[in-house]
Formats: structure tokens, sequence, C-alpha cells
């Protein structure tokens, strides 16, 4: 038998799949039998391996006859157009380049843009014609192809997010991008480009009342028959309303977002672009910079000039400031939260809409930022991190902005509302928790690392400039023991009842929970420094992904006071089973 | 499992030396006017080789001294490092998978590293060697008994 690289390790995450494969070897062999045909195209990177399978022929025509008395549903037409956008976009570069060239009357630009173009176009326009989807049983399948039949097929229970993004044609047209996210990896399951919005209506609906009879046909007492009893589907149904009534949680007004943008550097990305834009088209040399003081008028004394130059200078800050506002209004205007069952869903956007949802329990993770703007302001951004789904990268992307950012401004003393929801135990009381401080000679020592790193910065700066260079090492060290000071004096540790808190940070503070039952190793490091201070490194491991950029990694912790708590933890995290999916 | 660390990092540091010596010879025959520096490179680099193999020779009995590994009801803990001192955690329930490896050397010596596999992002993989056979397949045997059918992200 051939093994199926797209197998799933994990017996768990076993698809729900047909068992009557027709050439399956044995009944119990849950092996895709007809491995060998499988049919996957590459370069497609909307494969995922672990909680779907793309069947084979035997199984696809089972599941087409199957399908012949269902009702398809085809993408929205506009789909070709947004289809075809998303390819040539994914080739910015070089089709900008065969534009530029073809637009020379360069032959081989047209050649090249032509040979973008045209399979662009061509792709899209197969796909539209032979991709169908609809929700069978409980599975919601997606075919496409035609000579090579692709069906895939994803289990209703194992969809954890129906995401949308709307930019402003997809809102003109009344369509949108539906994403079909899983709990497994980083791409989504499978991307549906575009349906209309009453097909995404009835898309989610027909997911989430699966889900619900899923659920209570689990309950034993609870399995109803459905041999036409009228009565007992109206219950169901009645049910499954009562259950995906949606709660408000949250909405972010516009001044805090604004709050928000003030307080943020996000600004400076503006200084990125300049550059880059100066670089790409040559600027830099064409600047006359020897002869750059004609333009300032010859009749200015001395102090106009500086009082001129701090201007051009504050004049930068308050763009920067601007610009990072607009981030914010671009991304967040509208921002809501609401739950629904044991999900929490995110909608907002100013010109390209994004709704996303975020189970609870996937949630490893509770951060909250403030930097110094936003602790003046009284102001916090609440960021969480799931299992999968967001990694770091791309952290402008509009699908993933709203699940990075979870909560992107909020007035300090309404945390404790909205956390309150992420965990069943969780209560945001941070003055109550035991903060632990690190080892009592840690300041001392990171007082000397300091002065250490300015003796080096000194030697630096003599070596590059010599009679004075070492004045440099002087002038950062008051700055250096100041931030070791602070720094240490920031580090603090806490066992609460449901997890493991940190709080660190001189400018931005962040406040961190890794629940118990998400916890997946603990570590404790020691090196010949630390075994000389009688401290240590405690390290906690979380599934999480990495977005809140906080990880529980405590440096300088009293060596006792590290293994008691490494002892405890590790009996806490053990105790606590993970929940059943 | 010191046998094989030594015999291991012994054949490294012979390879290691032997290099050493090659070179030495090659270059104080090949050179037609040696000066003082070179010598002294030559010497540097003899003595530090066969550093290397003494340390190869003490070295893994150390290291064996501070490896320790305990499973008990709370999951599996590994202590190791002689200058870098290390202690991890993998509770049982978090134990996505385990595998057992052999090389050539640790199978004529019957002994296995065992390979601890977690949903996490930093120690996603913890790794105990030194085992015998015996014992680390008992081990993988013991932590993945535990449901599979949990969801632990």
């Amino acid at each position: 038998m051939s093994f199926d690289p797209n197998y799933p390790a994990d017996p768990s995450e076993e698809p729900i799949r047909d068992a009557g494969s027709r050439d399956s070897t044995s009944p119990d062999s849950q092996q895709p039998a007809d491995a060998a045909e499988l049919i996957d195209q590459s370069g497609e990177n909307e494969v995922d391996a672990k909680s779907t399978v793309d069947i084979g022929d035997a199984d696809a025509e089972v599941i087409v006859a199957q399908l012949d008395r269902q009702q398809l549903e085809w993408l929205h037409p506009t789909s070709l157009m947004f289809d075809a956008i998303a390819h040539v976009r994914a080739l910015i570069v070089p089709v900008t380049i065969g534009l530029f060239s073809a637009a020379q009357g360069s032959f081989a630009g047209v050649m090249f843009a032509v040979l973008i173009f045209v399979p662009a176009l061509l792709t899209s326009i197969f796909k539209y014609l032979t991709l169908r989807y609809t929700i069978l049983d409980d599975k919601l399948v997606v075919m496409r192809g035609l000579i090579f039949r692709r069906v895939r097929t994803v289990p209703v229970q194992k969809i954890q997010n129906i995401d949308l993004i709307q930019n402003p044609l997809h809102r003109i047209l009344g369509v949108a991008e539906v994403r079909i996210e899983t709990a497994s990896g980083t791409e989504p399951e499978a991307i549906l480009r575009v349906l209309s919005l009453d097909q995404v209506e009835r898309l989610r609906a027909g997911v989430s009342s699966r889900k619900q009879q899923a659920v209570s046909a689990s309950v034993p007492a609870a399995a109803p028959s459905f041999d036409g009893m009228p009565t007992a589907t109206h219950a169901m149904e009645t049910v499954a309303t009562d259950m995906v009534e949606e709660k408000t949680l949250l909405e972010v007004p516009t001044s805090w977002l604004v709050r928000a943008g003030l307080a943020s550097n996000r600004g400076v990305l503006i200084i990125g672009v300049a550059w880059g834009a100066m670089y790409e088209f040559n600027l830099w040399d064409r600047v006359d910079w020897e002869h750059l003081d004609r333009f300032i008028p010859e009749n200015w004394t001395l102090e106009t000039r500086v009082i001129a130059g701090i201007a051009a200078l504050l004049m930068l800050l308050v763009v920067m400031r601007v610009v990072s506002i607009g981030w914010f209004l671009l991304r967040f205007y509208g921002y809501r939260l609401t739950r629904r069952n044991e999900a929490l869903r995110i909608s907002c956007g100013l010109l390209t809409r994004v709704s996303a949802t975020v189970p609870i329990r996937r949630i490893q993770f509770v951060s909250v930022h403030q930097n110094l703007l936003m602790r003046w302001m009284r102001m916090a951004s609440i960021r969480i991190e799931t299992a999968g789904g967001a990694g770091k990268e791309n952290e402008d992307a509009a699908a993933t902005v709203a699940r990075r950012w979870f909560v992107p401004s909020i007035p300090i003393d309404q945390v404790p509302d909205i956390v309150r929801h992420l965990h069943a135990e969780l209560e945001w009381e941070t003055d109550a928790w035991h903060w632990k401080p690190l080892a009592p000679k840690a300041t001392q020592r990171m007082c000397r690392i300091a002065v250490y790193l300015s003796v080096l910065a000194g030697a630096a700066g003599f070596a590059a400039w010599q009679p004075w260079g070492w004045a440099v090492g002087v002038a950062v060290l008051p700055l250096f023991l100041f931030i070791a000071f602070k720094k240490s004096r920031s580090m603090k540790l806490a066992r609460t009842d449901f997890g493991i808190a940190y709080r660190s940070g001189v400018w931005t503070r962040k406040t961190s929970v890794a629940f118990f039952e998400k916890i997946q190793a603990i570590r404790l490091d020691q090196n010949p420094f630390d075994r000389r201070w009688r401290m240590a490194t405690l390290e906690i491991d979380t599934a999480a992904a990495g977005p809140a950029d906080h990880r529980i990694d405590v440096r300088f912790l009293d060596e006792q006071f590290a293994n008691e708590e490494f002892e405890t933890i590790r009996h806490e995290v053990a105790i606590r089973k993970p929940r059943f999916a | 499992m010191i046998a094989v660390e030594r015999i291991q990092a012994s054949i490294f540091a012979g390879v290691l030396l032997v290099g050493a010596l090659v070179w030495v010879s090659i270059s104080l025959l090949a050179m037609r006017q040696i000066e003082w520096y070179h010598l002294l490179i030559d010497v540097v680099a003899v003595l530090v080789s066969g550093l290397l193999l003494a340390m190869a020779i003490v070295w893994p009995k150390i290291a064996y001294r501070y490896l320790k590994w305990r499973l008990d009801q709370d999951g599996l803990e590994i202590q190791r490092g002689v200058i870098w001192r290390h202690r991890i955690a993998v509770p049982r329930a978090r134990v996505q998978h385990a595998d057992v490896s052999q090389g050539p050397l640790q199978r004529m010596f019957g002994i296995g590293t065992l390979t601890v596999h977690t949903a996490g992002t930093q120690n996603a993989s913890v790794d105990l060697p030194g085992l015998t056979y015996e014992v680390a397949m008992h081990l993988r045997d013991e932590l993945i008994a535990q449901g599979k059918e949990l969801d632990v992200v």
C-alpha cells in the first residue's frame, strides 16, 4: 500500500471519509487506498495537509453521484475578474517590468506580458467554469477541474472560521472573498474567490446549523431521528437559532483609534517608503547635495535657519503621526467585536472590510500592550495568539490584521471586561496577582552588564574616532544604567489560578498570560554566569504562533524560586487535561 | 552511552589530530624559510587537536553524569548539560508523538535516542540520548499511550 504524504500523522485529525471506499484493502484500514491516484495540483497553496483530503477518482465518483441530487453553487460571475487580478498581482514585479518594456515597444516585452496575462486569464476562466461547492451532509465539498477532477472535503466540525474580505470593488459589486480555515497550519483550507453576499450567508448558515446538529447529535440522549418528524426538526431549528444569537462585546469609536494612531510609531514607515522611492527612481544621484543651500534664502540668519530646521523636523513628526492615524483608521474603522457561542467575531476596515472569527478555545495566549504614550492616555491594545493561523510575517495584510490586533485600542479600565471572554477562568485583576520580581541581585547584575556594554561602546568609539571617541562610552553609560535598572524592575512573574502571567517592558509594557492547559513544555536554563549569580532562566512554551511578540522567557530569576516554580508549573500543567475538540 | 559518545568524539578528534600532523609536516617540509610564528602555529594546532582527543575521552563521562531523566505521574523531565544546564519538562498529555532513533554505532551498543515532539514552538522536540534501546522503546510507548484523541491546542 502506498502512503499518502498528505495523510495526517495524528489519528485525531482523521478526516471524515466515506467508509465505503471501493478498493480499500481492509475494512478497518483508513489509509486512502487509492493514494497513488491522488491528484494534487501543484502551485496551489490552498492545499493543506492536516484535516482535509483530496480524494481520488473512485471516491470522487461516489460523491459526484451524491452531488447530482444536490444543488451545487457556482462562484459569483465577477470571480473571473477578481481571480485574474489576484493572479496578476501575485506576479506584480514581472508584470510591471513586462508592461514597462512593452510600452517602450520591445517585442520581448510584449511577449512577456502576453505570457503572463494570457495564462492568468485562461486559468481564471477555467477555474470559474469548473469550480462548484456545496454542503453535503456534514462536509463542505469543493470540486474543481475537468480532466483532473479534484474534490476537496472539509468536515464541517473542523471548520474554525469563515473569514470575509471585501475591498472597495468587492463592496460595490456586493461580493466577498471567503476564506475557510481549520485549525491546521497558516494557510486557509479553501479560498472561494468570490461569492455574492447571499451565497456567503447561505454558506455560513449551512455550516453553523450543521455544526449545531453535529454537536447535538453527538449527545446520545438528545439524538433525534430525522424521519420526517416535523416537531423534532422544528425543535432542532429553534435550538440552533437560540445558540447562534450574536452579542456585541465592543465597538471601538474613531476617537480611540485616533489616540492609538497618535501613540503608534507606525508612521515611520513613510520614511522607509520615501527612501525606497528615492532609491528606485535614482533620485539620490540627481540631487545636488553640495549645493543644497541655494534653496535657503540668502538673507536668513543663523537663528532663522535653526528655527526653520526645527519646524521642518516637527512637520515630519506631524506627518508621521498623521500617517499612523491614517493606518489605524484604514484598518480598524468601524471595529466591532461580537461573540456567538464559543467564537468571537471581529469586523473592521474603512475601505477593505475584514470579518474574522476566533474560536475561544483555540486561544493560547493573551497579551496586553501599552507603550509610553498609550500609558499616558490610559489606553492599551489587546493581542491574542492562537495555534497556527496568523504568522508573524505580513503584519499589515488585510486578511490577518484583525486576528493579530485583537483589539487595537481600548481604555485600560475596560480591558478586564473584554479579556474575561477569552477564557473561562480568566480574571484580569493584574493588581491582585502575586507578582514575583527577579532575583534580588538581578538589578546589580544587569547594571554590571550595562557598564560592560558602555566600555565596549567606548572602545568602539575610540577605534573609530581617535582622540575623543571614548566619550561615546561615557555618554551612553547613564542611559544604559537607567535602562538596566528600569528593565530589572519591570520584569515580573506571577502564577495565577489559570496560568502564568508575565510582565515586562521599559517603554512598551506588555502583560501576558499563558493558560496552563495550553502550555506544551517548561524549560529551565542556567549558563555558567547564572550559576555564579545563583540565577536561572524560566521558559514557557506554547503552540502560539507569535504575533503577540511576548514570549515567556524570564531571565535572572532566583535559582531556588525558579526551580520551585518549575516543579509547580509542571504539576499544574499535568493535572489540566487539554480540552476535547 | 559513554562508550559510543567517546568513540564518536574520538573519531572526530583523531581525524583532526591526524590532519593537523599531516599539515604540520607538509608545511615544515615544503617551506623554504621557516619563521618562528610558523612553528608557533604548528605547535598550537597539534596541541589543540591533542587536547580535543583527550576531551573526547573524558567529556562523555562527565556529560553522562549530568544527564538525568525521570518519568512520573506528571510527565517526562530531562536534566542535562555540564556548562549550560537545562531542565525540560514535557507533561504526558502534551506529547504529540515520540520517536526512537539509532545510529550505526548506537545500534552496535544497543542504545537509542528518544525524541519527544510537542505542539509547542520553541521546544517543539526534546531529545533524550543514551537510553538502552529497550528503555527508550518502553518510554516511547508509555508516553504515547495516553489519549491520542485529545485535542491539545
